[in-house]
């Protein structure tokens, strides 16, 4: 049996780190390190290499959950991380200058899974501002026949990651 | 024939009112009869001589009476009808004429309570997704709540919550204009999903107006987080409407096993927020995507969800 997997992608702070804390079952292997550049206004630590975490189901089988790197200088590795993954999901932090070309980056760079498999979106930091509505993410989604989930979540809470795997599932199971 | 009461008046008001409804009734255009006591369609209420007119108001609007304040001072923040004092037959002619137009505009008292929500309420969607309705104060026994339909927010008072309140079947629905001031802008709560909500919670088994039960569906996007939250189905069904050809109800009820009324109350739900538009029959397969792995197995999804909702370690 072929390991199960769910990859978590997104810009630097976005929360990838974050959500596979809120779900996992044991801590996730933090590959955080200081941030030396331009980011560590944004945070003190980011994800360089990668989170995992685990959840058990009741046939004892694990669901893998792997964050991947944010910075676009990792790019090189998404592909490798998602190799035999079930689906992704994408994390969009309003509080960044343009969320919605972050959107559209990870959506090109991960088309071919994303065709494969299939994707959700969590938006955070929804109370930002300049934060764009929900609809205008969804324009994001236009070339594609499928209507993926776009969905606005506090990405800290244990039951709004849980809502996310619950409609990326959904989606694998019924909308193919 | 719509009868007339009060509360709190003094004897003497009580005796000017009843001889003034004798005379305006020639110039009303509807039969008004004064009655001692019971639950009458209108009530004067003296707010200044009661000590919990609120209370008292709230009631008469819980069981979708009209209330009237009638009170010394001359401003009001909410929008109900009103007179001043003294009470005097032009005033009283005044707002009885108002209340026959909202009346016959369909805005006060929308629904009646007689605790059959299917025909009533079915009637209430078709008024909001035409437009007609963006403010709603739904009550029940303590509990009433005016819902913004346009700013997708409400305002809710007593013991019920919103989606209590919705399906509660002693349900009073009134539709408002949306220029009057509720009296409740201070404690507004905002639900991105709120027309949704009503769309499910007032549906009573029936699809909107112009909707077809035989037609394919396609969901534009899916419910926001805090539907998801409280309607478990909503992440099945979104995934089967938001396939590239969407689905007819059959094919959901074939595909989830969720009944068939559960699946028209979210159609419902998503055509109010302008979620789903009607798909012409389509002759593209599903499964047309080349080198599309095999999906794994159903045991695998109900795990995960089962797992996912199990409380945290
Ligand atoms: N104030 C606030 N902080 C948030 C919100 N969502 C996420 N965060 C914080 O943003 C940070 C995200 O960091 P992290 O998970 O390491 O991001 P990663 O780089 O994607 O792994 C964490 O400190 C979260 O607590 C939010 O809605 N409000
Ligand atoms: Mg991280």
């Amino acid at each position: 049996m072929p390991e199960i997997k769910l990859i978590i992608t997104g810009p630097p702070g976005a929360g990838k780190t974050t959500a596979i804390e809120a779900i996992s079952e044991t801590p996730p292997v933090r590959t955080d390190t200081r941030t030396t550049d331009d980011l560590s206004s944004v945070k003190d630590e980011t994800t360089v290499a990668m989170d995992f975490g685990e959840i058990t189901l009741e046939s004892g089988e694990k669901v893998f959950l792997y964050g991947t790197p944010g910075q676009r200088r990792f790019e090189f590795m998404w592909k490798i991380l998602v190799e035999g993954g079930l689906g992704l999901i994408i994390l969009v932090d309003c509080s960044r200058p343009d969320p919605i070309d972050d959107l559209k980056m990870y959506l090109e760079n991960f088309s071919d899974f994303i065709e494969r498999t299939g994707v959700v979106v969590g938006i955070t930091r929804t109370s930002e501002p300049d934060a764009p509505e929900l609809t205008e993410f969804y324009e994001c989604l236009e070339s594609n026949d499928r209507v993926f989930p776009i969905l606005d979540v506090d990405i800290r809470e244990r039951e709004d990651v849980a809502l996310l795997i619950n409609a990326l599932v959904s989606t694998l199971e019924f909308s193919r | 024939m719509k009868t007339l009461s009060c509360k709190g008046l003094t004897d003497k008001d009580q005796l000017v009112l009843r001889s003034l409804v004798d005379l305006m009734i020639s110039r009303t255009s509807d039969d008004w009869t004064y009655s001692e006591e019971g639950e009458s369609d209108v009530v004067i209420v003296d707010t200044d001589n009661l000590s919990d007119p609120r209370n008292v108001i709230d009631e008469i609007e819980a069981r979708n009476g009209v209330a009237i304040e009638y009170s010394n001072s001359n401003t009001s923040d909410t929008s109900r009808l009103r007179i001043q004092k003294p009470l005097r037959a032009a005033n009283l002619i005044s707002v009885f004429n108002s209340v026959e137009s909202r009346l016959t505009r369909g805005e006060i008292p929308y629904t009646n309570n007689t605790g059959n929500t299917a025909g009533d309420t079915a009637g209430i969607l078709d008024l909001i997704s035409a437009g007609k309705a963006t403010l709603l104060r739904v009550s029940s026994r303590d509990s009433s709540c005016v819902i913004d339909l346009s700013s997708c927010r409400y305002s809710i008072r007593g013991s019920l919550s919103l989606a209590e309140l919705l399906v509660s079947p002693e349900k009073a629905i009134t539709t408002l204009a949306p220029e009057e001031p509720q009296g409740h802008e201070d404690d507004w709560q905002p639900m991105p999903s709120l027309q949704w909500l009503v769309g499910m919670k007032l549906s009573g088994g029936e699809l909107i107006g112009n909707l077809h039960a035989g037609s394919r569906f396609k969901l534009h996007h899916w419910p926001p987080a805090d539907l998801a939250k409280l309607e478990p189905q909503a992440m099945t069904l979104s995934a089967i409407l938001s396939r590239k050809s969407g689905a007819t109800i059959d094919e959901v009820v074939a595909k989830s096993g969720i009944p068939d009324s559960d699946i028209i109350r979210f159609i419902n739900g998503a055509y109010l927020a302008k979620a789903i538009s009607i798909r012409a029959v389509s002759t593209d397969t599903e499964d047309d995507t080349p080198n599309r792995p095999e999906p794994p197995s159903k045991g695998l999804f109900d795990m995960i969800r089962n797992r996912l909702t199990r409380k945290p370690r």
